[in-house]
């Protein structure tokens, strides 16, 4: 089941910080990353999936680097101490979030019930 | 191979990255990007052609990749919303109330204008994002400053057959001042538009819109006028000057206004958390854009000075431009040096000068008793703080046979080494250009000497174009010259009697400011009785001189010696 756009973009860069905040990773690995443990919940495409990554590193959110990888560079993406704290307050942000939607949504259902 | 493959593509998705090193980093990140599509397309059993062309199927919609990139990586302010309603209103408060701090070295008043200009550009550009009517507020208010400043460059260098180019481009700088006033007032509302039961107050827009066009219709009124009328300066000046009383309190109610539109609405974005996207850094952005303006100005600087110093037509002056002997030039500074004025502060002007303009005499025309005599007036005036005190002397020469055959005038600058009086007077800078000398309602007549001073000596400047009254008495009404630094004018009206008409002035641009010295005038013909009857020369007097008065009183302060 895919998420709808608007569902997913407030969740997009607590996405990617959290799986770079595992292992270093470069922008094909980490879409295919959250593709697979999303269970292809969630499928980022290149247009937002970039530009999110350098916002995070103009923000020392992220910090980069580059490697030689089957004959040409690749650059991969590490995680700032910044960077996890950044995650850690959109977690807790997420989990306040989620916990009213599932408060509410189950409040609804009781009341259907 | 492949990156052949993929170069188009890469060329177009990066095409909006501005920095040429963020551009190749971010096309050898995208190539990895799609070379690892390409290669596991290949692995699923793909063509080569088919697995390319599923690569970059696979990015989605390229043109929102390339604007999202371009947004990411730009090199231009991305401020926040609050910081540039901030910016914003600076910007409108320099440019509205200039301030001129020091107002004899500088037009400081100008150059605060100018900055308050850049300010609102960035600003604007700021902005534009937001919405497209706020992107069209700042193509036409970069229009308006481009077309100013254009007209003013443009300026020294145009004949005056098509004196009405930069008129013209003044009018369209001022309709695009005002299409951008509309642009910025509604785009704004449209910004403030989702909150507008939270905000409860109104803010008037339309209203902003309506009083900031006054000011600039009236300028292309006055523009047009000047068009149709030749730059018949003061026909124009007298109407202008009416019309000027109207528009400032409109003008300063548009002022008032717009300050309250701008607070208003930064209030109001900021009570509803309405927060332009952030998406990078942008205090390094901003300062890159303002220095890049900055560079910008530079080159236009120096073709400015250059046109300056191309177009002035000067020469020095020397002695034998004034028909006198050296000798006799000797004997006269000699005499006013006994008075306590050096000859440095002695300049002759030469009757060839005088006679270019109407109402000038030969000096053949009319004879003096005497060999020389030396009229005086003293001018005596004030001008935001500065005095000036300044003799001017007419002298006439008789030669061997009696008859008067050239006479000068001499202009004596006086300074703080001369029986403790002060004057000064204040130099243009440079850049300059030229501009047009008119004395407002009042008509000047006849002489009209262009002076510079440069490495100490005295130059003299050609006009490039005279005006001249064409109804009445065909007297000179303006004058159209190449500014330059330390430079002099010499106006006058009525010989003595009148000749403390100052010069009004109009600046064209940013950091010139001449203010009249002083008249220098030669004698006309119903003034020459009188004229021959005074011999007298003080440097202490103060009083304006009339020819209606008892001229004896002057008889005893200084007597030249005569020849005769």
């Amino acid at each position: 089941m895919k998420i709808s756009k608007e569902l997913a973009k407030g969740s997009t860069a607590l996405l990617v910080l959290s799986v770079i905040s595992k292992r270093d990773m470069y922008g094909y690995q980490i879409i295919k990353t959250i593709e697979m443990e999303s269970e292809e919940v969630f499928t980022l495409n290149e247009g937002t999936l970039y530009p999110i990554l350098h916002s995070l590193e103009a923000e020392k959110s992220l910090e980069s680097y580059w490697c030689e990888a089957e004959g040409r560079k690749r650059k991969y993406y590490k995680i700032t101490a910044k960077g996890l704290e950044e995650l850690a307050g959109r977690e807790q942000e997420w989990k306040t979030f989620s916990t009213a939607v599932g408060k509410v949504l189950g409040g609804a259902k009781l009341a259907g019930a | 191979m492949q990156e052949h493959n993929f170069d188009k593509i890469l060329d177009f998705l990066c095409s909006g990255i501005m920095s040429k090193k963020e551009r190749q980093n971010v096309r050898d990140e995208l190539f990895d990007h799609l070379m690892c599509k390409y290669e596991t397309n290949i692995a699923m059993g793909m063509d080569d052609e088919l697995a390319t062309e599923n690569a970059i199927k696979d990015l989605g919609d390229r043109t929102v990749i390339k604007y999202r990139l371009s947004q990411v990586h730009s090199y231009y302010p991305n401020l926040s919303m609050k910081k540039a309603m901030n910016l914003l209103t600076l910007g409108f408060c320099l440019m509205s109330f200039q301030i001129n701090i020091i107002i004899n070295i500088i037009n400081t008043g100008e150059i605060t204008k100018f900055i308050g200009q850049i300010i609102m550009i960035v600003a604007l550009f700021c902005l534009s994002k937001s919405n497209d009517k706020l992107k069209k507020a700042f193509v036409f208010g970069s229009a308006e400053f481009t077309l100013t400043k254009i007209a003013v460059a443009i300026t020294p260098a145009l004949p005056s057959v098509v004196f009405w180019i930069p008129h013209v481009l003044y009018i369209a700088s001022c309709i695009a001042n005002i299409v951008k006033w509309f642009y910025l007032f509604y785009g704004l509302r449209d910004l403030t538009a989702p909150f507008k039961e939270e905000y409860k107050k109104t803010i008037p827009y339309g209203f902003a819109s309506f009083v900031n066009l006054l000011s600039p219709a009236y300028f292309i009124w006055l523009y047009s006028a000047m068009i149709v009328s030749e730059n018949s300066i003061p026909d124009i000046s007298e109407v202008a000057t009416g019309a000027a009383y109207i528009i400032i309190p409109f003008a300063l109610i548009s002022i008032i206004i717009t300050l309250v539109v701008f607070v208003m609405t930064s209030k109001c974005l900021w009570q509803n958390d309405h927060e332009y996207q952030i998406e990078t850094s942008s205090k390094k952005k901003a300062i890159a854009a303002i220095l890049a303006v900055a560079v910008a100005i530079v080159p236009m600087a120096a073709v400015d000075l250059w046109i300056s110093y191309e177009k002035a037509d000067t020469e020095v002056y020397t002695i034998h431009d004034s028909d006198i002997s050296e000798d006799e030039y000797n004997r006269i500074c000699g005499s006013l040096l006994s008075y306590g004025i050096p000859e440095k502060l002695v300049y002759s002007l030469p009757e060839s000068e005088i006679l270019k303009f109407e109402d000038s005499i030969p000096a053949t025309d009319f004879e003096y008793p005497k060999t020389y005599d030396l009229v005086y007036s003293n001018s005596d005036f004030g001008r935001y703080g500065f005095e000036f005190d300044a003799y001017n002397c007419a002298i006439g020469l008789k030669n061997e046979n009696g008859v008067i055959d050239s006479r000068f005038m001499v202009w004596i600058e006086y300074k703080e080494d001369i029986k403790g009086h002060y004057s000064d007077y204040i130099q243009i800078k440079p850049p300059m250009y030229n501009f047009i000398l008119s004395n407002g309602t009042e008509k000047c007549s006849d002489t009209v000497l262009i002076l510079s001073e440069e490495n100490g000596k005295i130059m003299k400047n050609e006009p490039l174009e005279t005006y001249y009254d064409d109804f009445f008495d065909d007297s000179v009404t303006g004058i159209r010259f190449q500014a330059k630094d330390g430079m002099l004018i010499y106006f006058g009206k009525n010989f003595i009697v009148d000749n403390s008409k100052t010069v009004t002035y109009q600046t064209v641009n940013l950091y010139h400011k001449i203010f009249p010295l002083t008249t220098m005038r030669n004698i006309p013909d119903e003034y020459k009785d009188d004229v021959l009857g005074l011999v007298s020369f003080s440097v202490h007097a103060q009083q304006w001189v009339d020819f209606d008065a008892d001229w004896s009183e002057y008889n005893d302060t200084l007597e030249l010696e005569e020849t005769e």
